[in-house]
Formats: structure tokens, sequence, C-alpha cells
């Protein structure tokens, strides 16, 4: 790995780079898809490559390739530089990164159980029992479950100095039942939709979130919600469980505190902020109750790491402070800007891609008391629970979300099951009207494995540590 | 040249049921905001797949070198994976090969970062200093597949894309295309196009929410039946009973004119000349004058039911079953300037943005407007308005067709494949809020 990587260094700034950061990945990736207890899909994937990022004439250029022979890999550095040198074409002024110190280590996270030593008969086995026990209970008609492995070597060289090796084990899982009567479908899901849990751990996650244990519930709930009644059109008080206030947090708080973002270098894909590069220390972004942090350092978390793709270290900052904005999520390029270091959440999705802003684990941090404290302090209310669907606008202000399940509260207690609930407000709005968020015992991150971003796109590991919260005089049942 | 590694996988192989399949990408991706090129990228990359079913249980491994000692560990592992795996049922074989008609595309060769590089700062200086952003990119895709029944292919797939927003300070306009040269595209006309959107969209009113006539250009068209192929064509989708195509096949779902079919053989259509399991692309009629007719197949899910493949196969095996290709949403008679002209009181959408499904059996999504929405009173554009959040039954939608545009264009949807479609006037479209 080294080798190349040096080679490529070394071809770049000979061939007129004045900053050159090079990345050699190897990984593999093992996902089981099992559907009412037959595998359906079965991905091993193994691959390697070399990403080469340099500056020259004080513009960006990036190449990658999957062909590393000597040969390929100084075309490659070359073209690097040739794509800088045409980018210049462009160029209103030079690229300045923000400093950075020379770093020479390794990294690598803690895990227990590593997944990839573990039988895929036992793997299978458990998906397929979890589909099984499902399956039995009335008019759950699919069962799904689903494990991911991510086993990931990266060495980091740059023209400063720094060379950095990482390696990162990550492993999500989870299962869902759809009940299915006379053209309704109803879904639950366990611990989380869209693959259940994600964190950067061994296959310790996969037996602490037991999968068989959950699965007779959720595929009752599954069958209880085709006979519930929807969830009513009104205003009215809102907790949402902690797998909902993640994605709330994501959307509406971790996208639009990208300071690429907020400089309009996403404009035409993802969309820009509301937020502007003026607003920190001022926006009022919500209530006192509200305390967000990045944190990369958190153990386990799946946006943690040693440090980012620009050989930044991980860190722990403030976003927003009893309510107030902060902070920004930042690069080497847009930190210059500011005329500070960067916080250090430049990321690429593997080698063939540059890295750019994303998010690490951004947090709701905790309030006090239990869910339990939380509903018993409402009168008259919905709580929602896993995410279904999401949509927010380009500047991250108007957003709705939908999630599986929702309860009735009256009177401090959990009534009636609803179905089809969502949910819709204006981002700063809705967290000013947050007045209650549940302490550390509730306190969870929530791994997202899928974020979208860029051009290419890329998708980023990232997580939100939250709890569950409420939420005042909020429109529901948007229909 | 790459059928090399896949003929020595399936010799290697003998004696099993074996598919390899290859997708190779050359792209450079150019991208601008701020009125520069800030991200450029090149990229080469492939990806081989391995597919061996020994008695039904399948067994498949991915890898991106193609080294001898490579090519053998990865045969050697989907052979151990395929025995650990339980056998599939529904296992029909693997096809056979079946005569086809490819257009193979040439290869892209003379694109350069540089050509890119000049033909983005066209487009920007013909949007007379108003912010610019956007990505052109080109690629090259050759897919090679090879199986132990005899199918032997290999198809390439080039393109050149530009997307683009243009921003005047509260407002912004879009433009998008898709062509097979540099040439075909119009940078100088698009940019215009999008600035004068833009200039046309400065200090937007806020309109209530309700139940609107729509104009809907071509990229918001696109949309609408991008998430309605989602939804429901594919014939797994519709025997697990998750298909909005449950108990309607045969009956009316929408206006008598909406016509949407999956249409490989169009001119415009991208695509390769056959599916990931290499039997040939047809045209298959969805929805004809209004009326739900058909079903796509892969080859398990003809089998299973006594149909035809469609050639609509997604790598094998996968979860998701047969998906439309190639949506086209046929076109009708009208202009986008008759369709304002012969609106009384509506609203103008250029494109939707960051849209998901509601409810997957009723066709509801929820998205916004974004680039461009404008109030349409006594058939002129009068007022830019705010962006609009909608909650609305696609097939509602389609049910209130007035008028659909004479000319197809071809619409991106982030994630999912692009369709061909028209503008639409649609009497009866809901907008559920507004943003700031």
């Amino acid at each position: 790995m080294k080798e190349i990587a040096y080679m490529a260094l070394n071809t770049a700034l000979e061939y007129g780079a004045t900053f050159c950061e090079v990345r050699v990945i190897k990984s593999r990736r093992q996902g089981i898809e099992v559907k009412n207890g037959l595998v359906e899909s079965l991905i091993d994937r193994v691959e390697e490559g070399i990403g080469i990022r340099v500056i020259t004439n004080g513009s960006w250029g990036f190449a990658g390739t999957s062909f590393l022979d000597t040969e390929n890999v100084i075309r490659t550095a070359k073209k690097a530089v040739d794509i800088a040198r045409a980018s210049s074409l462009t160029r209103k002024r030079n690229v300045e990164l923000a400093p950075s110190k020379k770093i020479i280590t390794t990294w690598n996270n803690h895990v227990r159980i590593n997944p990839f030593e573990v039988s895929l008969d036992k793997k299978v086995s458990l998906l397929i029992e979890a589909t099984k026990i499902m399956t039995r209970v009335k008019d759950v008609k699919i069962a799904e479950g689903s494990m991911d492995f991510w086993d990931t070597e990266k060495l980091f060289i740059n023209s400063e100095g720094t060379e950095i090796l990482q390696h990162i084990i990550e492993s999500g899982g989870g299962i869902s039942a759809y009940g299915i009567r006379e053209g309704d479908v109803q879904r639950r899901s366990y611990p989380n939709s869209f693959g259940g849990q994600y964190e950067t751990r061994g296959y310790e996650l996969i037996e602490e979130i037991d999968l068989l244990g959950n699965a007779q519930r959720i595929a009752e709930e599954a069958s209880a919600l085709l006979d519930a009644p929807e969830c009513p059109s009104t205003v009215t008080t809102l907790i949402l469980d902690g797998s909902q206030v993640a994605l709330q947090v994501h959307e509406s708080i971790g996208h639009p505190t990208e300071l690429d973002r907020i400089l309009g270098m996403e404009a035409s894909y993802a969309g820009t902020s509301f937020i502007s590069i003026n607003d920190r220390g001022r926006l009022r972004y919500g209530s006192k109750l509200m305390n967000i942090t990045a944190d990369a350092t958190l153990p386990g978390g799946l946006g943690s790491f040693g440090y980012d793709d620009e050989g930044v270290p991980a860190q722990r900052v403030d976003i927003v402070k009893e309510g107030i904005l902060v902070g920004f999520l930042t690069n080497r390029e847009t930190a210059f800007v500011l005329g500070e270091a960067s916080n250090g959440t430049c990321r690429a999705d593997g080698w063939k891609n540059i890295p750019l802003i994303r998010m690490t684990n951004i947090n709701l941090e905790p309030g006090v008391g239990t869910l339990e404290d939380l509903i018993k302090d409402t009168e008259d209310g919905i709580f929602m629970s896993t995410n279904k669907s999401w949509s927010i606008d380009d500047k991250r202000l108007n957003f709705q979300f939908g999630t599986e399940i929702a309860w009735e509260i009256k009177n401090g207690k959990l009534t009636r099951i609803l179905k089809n609930p969502n949910y819709t407000g204006i981002t700063p709005e809705f967290w000013d009207s947050l007045d209650g968020v549940c302490g550390s015992s509730e306190w969870k991150i929530w791994g997202v494995p899928n974020c979208g971003k860029g051009q290419p796109s890329q998708l980023a590991h990232v997580g939100h540590g939250t709890s569950p919260a409420r939420f005042r005089n909020v429109r529901v049942g948007v229909r | 040249m790459y059928l090399d590694p896949l003929t020595y996988i399936i010799d290697k192989a003998r004696g099993i049921d074996t598919e390899c399949l290859l997708i190779a990408n050359k792209r450079i991706l150019t991208r601008f905001a701020n009125s520069y090129i800030h991200q450029n990228v090149s990229v080469d990359d492939i990806e081989l797949s391995i597919r061996v079913v020994l008695d039904g249980r399948n067994g498949k491994v991915s890898i991106n070198q193609l080294s001898k000692d490579t090519l053998d560990s990865a045969l050697s592992r989907a052979i151990e994976i395929a025995r650990l795996t339980p056998p599939d049922p529904d296992y029909y074989g693997l096809p056979t090969p079946v005569s086809l008609d490819m257009k193979k595309d040439h290869l892209i060769e003379d694109i350069t970062p540089e050509s890119l590089a000049r033909k983005v700062k066209e487009f920007i200086d013909a949007t007379d200093n108003l912010n610019a952003s956007g990505a052109l990119e080109a690629s090259n895709i050759t897919i090679a597949l090879v199986n132990s029944n005899g199918i032997s292919l290999e198809d390439n797939l080039s393109m050149i894309s530009l997307e683009a927003v243009v921003q005047d300070g509260d407002s912004s306009g879009y433009v998008y295309s898709m062509e097979k040269t540099l040439e075909d595209i119009d940078f100088v006309s698009l940019a215009k196009i999008a600035s004068d959107k833009a200039r046309k969209g400065r200090n937007p009113v806020e309109l209530s929410p309700g139940c609107y006539t729509v104009v809907l250009e071509p990229q918001a068209v696109g949309t609408l039946v991008s998430f309605l192929g989602l939804m429901g064509f594919g014939a797994k989708q519709f025997i697990e009973g998750r298909s909005f195509l449950v108990g309607k096949l045969g009956e009316k779902i929408t206006s008598d004119l909406i016509s949407i079919w999956d249409y490989p053989s169009h001119p415009k259509s991208i695509g390769f000349g056959f599916d990931f399991e290499g039997l040939p692309r047809k045209d298959v009629v969805l929805i004809d004058r209004g009326t739900a007719k058909n079903l796509v197949y892969d080859f398990k899910y003809s089998k299973k039911l006594g149909k035809e493949s469609t050639g609509n196969a997604l790598p094998q095996p996968n979860t998701d079953g047969p998906i439309p290709f190639n949506l086209t949403l046929l076109p009708g008679g009208s202009s986008l300037e008759e369709m304002i002209a012969s609106t009384e009181k509506g609203v103008l959408v250029t494109r939707f943005h960051y849209t998901n499904i509601v409810d997957p059996i009723k066709t509801v999504i929820t998205g916004m407007t974004r680039d461009g929405t404008f109030l349409i009173e006594d058939g002129e554009i009068t007022t830019p308005i705010k962006n609009m959040r909608f909650t609305q039954s696609i097939l509602d939608a389609f049910s209130s067709t007035e008028l659909v545009g004479k000319d197809l264009y071809i619409a991106g949807e982030h994630f999912i494949y692009p369709t061909l479609v028209p503008a639409l006037k649609l009497n009866s479209f809901q907008f559920t809020g507004v943003t700031r």
C-alpha cells in the first residue's frame, strides 16, 4: 500500500502539484438479506483502489483507479494534475487550506468479535429464524432480516508529511415485518428501519440487539397497524422516539450546518442552507434545551474514526449551545474561510471519491428523565416511532417525516395505535418548540449508513446520539 | 477484452451453473459552484461479480481486480458461500442465449478534463454574472455478461450530462440535458434558460397551500413517473402484494391521456441492449390510455408466473425483483406555452426536490418544488412563488390530466433510472405546505 501511495504522491508533485494527498484503500463488505426464510441476496465484495487529490494552479484535481500497477498509478497521478490545470480555467482565487499538523500514526476501532470470523451459516440461520417467527403472526406476509459488515483498511498520506493507517470494522443488522391485507401494507422494523442499527463495532452488536427476542413483538405491531385508525390531522404535542429524533437531527441540523453547503458548494444538487456564515453566535436555532455536538470520538458511533480523510484528528465540537448556533462542520478548505483549523469532518466514500464535509456523530445531548416520565407528563399528544419517510427542502427549512407507528397519548398514558403517522414543520420553529429531552439512560447513537451527498453521488456512514424528545404545537397527519 | 476474464471463470467452473457480470466505468465529472470549478474528478473502475449456483444454492462474490489469483480465489469463495446458503426453491436455472439487437454506443474517446472545463466556462460566461452551479459528466460504461449456458455479451453506453442551477439572490433556475456527445449540448442556450428563470423568480411571494391546477415541466413529470416506477410495475412486488397495481390490472387507473411504457427501443432511451441476466430488453405497455396493462419480468419471475421475461432483471440474486429501466410517458399534442395559456389560475413547477414515498399502495409521495415555481393567472405567468410542499397521490394527479406535452425530454431523478417524459397539465394537485 505504502509503496504505491508514495509513488503516486511523488509523481504528482514532480508533475506540478503544489499539494497532494493520496488514499489507498482495501475493503471488504458482506451483506446478507433474508426474506421469508430464504436468502435473497448475499453480497461479498472485496475491492481496492487509489484516490489522488492535488492542487495545481490554485485549483483542485482528483483521479482514482482500481488498476494498481505502476504504469496506471503514475498515469492516474498525472491525470489528477491535468484535471487541476483544467479546473483552473475558471479559477477566481487560489484554493487555500487551513493548517493541519503533520501526523504519523495508526488507528483502529475496538472490536470484540470480528464479524468476518463469524460463520456465514450462523448469521444466515439467525436471520432465517427471525423471519420465521415473524411470518407466524397473522397477516404478516413478508418478513425480512439483514446484516451488513464492512472491513476497511485505509492508508492516507499527504505532501505535508502526514501518514496515517486506519483500520475500521463496522457492523449492522435489523428485521422488518410487513402486515398486508386488502390493499393495506404496514411495516414495523427493529431496532430501526432501513436495515436496523449500525455501529463501528463487531458482531457483538448483532448479539446485543437480540433480533430473535424482538421478532414476535414487531410482527404483532405490523399486524395491529392494519386494524388501527389513521393518525388524525391536527396540531398537537409530539413525542418522537430516539431513532426518529436522530433522523430529525440529521436532516434539519446536520446537513444545514455543513459549511460547504452554507458556502454554496452543493447548490446544484443537495441544495444550500437557511443558515449564513454570519449566523454563528447569533441564530436562535431552537429552545434552550437544544444542545448539539459533532463528536467523532464516541466509541462505537457509526460516524466515529481516528482521523478524517484530510488527516485531521477526530474531534468533539459544539454546534448548538442552549439553542444558539455556535459551530459549523468544516474541512480544511472551508475552515480557511473562517480563519480557523478544520474540525475534522472531511470524509470520502471509498478510494474513488473526493472527501467532502460529512456529518460525524451529530448529537442532541441528553436532558433528564425517561421516556415514561415524558409520556406521563403529557396530557394529550402523539408518540411516533421509527422512520418511514423523509423529505426536506433545499435550504433545510420545510420538512415532512413519516413514521411506521404512533400511539395516542391521553392523560399521561399511551392508548390506541395510529397508522400512517406523519408530521411537518419549519426547522427553527420546530426546534424552538422542544420542551423535553430524555436523559442518558435513553440516549443511544443511531447509525445512518446511507447519507447521500455530492456528485458523483457518495454515501457516508454517520451517527446521531439522541434520546426521545417532546415538541409542542406540531402539525401531524398531513394528507 | 472484458469477456476474457469472464470466460476464464466459466471454463474453470465447468459443470457448475455460473454467471459472470462485469461493469467497467470510466468517468470524468466536472463540478462547479459559485461560478468556478470547485471539484473535478476522473475515475476508472470495474466490478466483476461471479455467481455460482449449486443445487439452487447461490454464492456470489464481487471483486475489482482481474489478476488470475484474484479470479481463482473469488471463484473458490463463491462456491464456498453457495455450499453454506440454503437452496432457493424458485431457482429455474440460468437463462439460455436469445438473439438480440444492440445499439452499442461508440465509447467517447476525445473528451478530456480540459474540453469539459471549457464547456463549463462557456456556460458560466453565458449566465451574465449570476451564480452558476452544476455538474458536467462524461461517462463510458461497458457491461459484459457470460454464463455457463452459453450467453456471452458485451455492450457499451456513453453519456454526457449537464445539470445546472443558476441563482439570482433569492431565486434560481434549473436546466438538465443528457446527450451522446458534448457538441449535442447547447451550453449557451441552456445558461440563458436557467438565468432567465432565475431573474424572473426574484422576490417570490407566499401562495397558500391547497389544491391547484399545475403545469409541470418535464423534470417535474420525471419525478412522478420515476416514483410510480418504484411502487409497483415489477412482478415480484405484485405477487408480494406490495404493488399499487394489485387488483387493478385491466382497470382504469388514470386519465385516458396517460400511457406509460417501459420503452427501451425508443430512439431517445438510454440503456443497454440486454438486462443483468443477458436477456433482451423488450418494450412493455404498462399503462395504455389510462388502463393498467402489464408488469415487467425477469427470468425467475417469468418462469414462476408462466410468462416471458421482458428483460428487466437487476443483478441476481436480489431482493427487489424486476424493475422498469426506461419508463416513458408517451407524448400528447400540446406545447408548454399552450398549457400555460389555457390556465386560468395555476402553478408552474420547474422540478421537484427530495421527494419520498408516503403511501406506496395509494401512490402518495411528498416533496418540495425547486428552482422556479410561478403563479399562472389568466393564461400568463404572473408572479414567482416560494417553494411549496406537495403531498399527492400520483395516480390521482394523473387522473386529472388535461394536456400532455408534445415533446419528450430525458429527466434525471437522483438514485433512479432516467425517464423520458413530456410536460403535463394536471387539474388537481395538492400542495400541503410552503417554505420560507
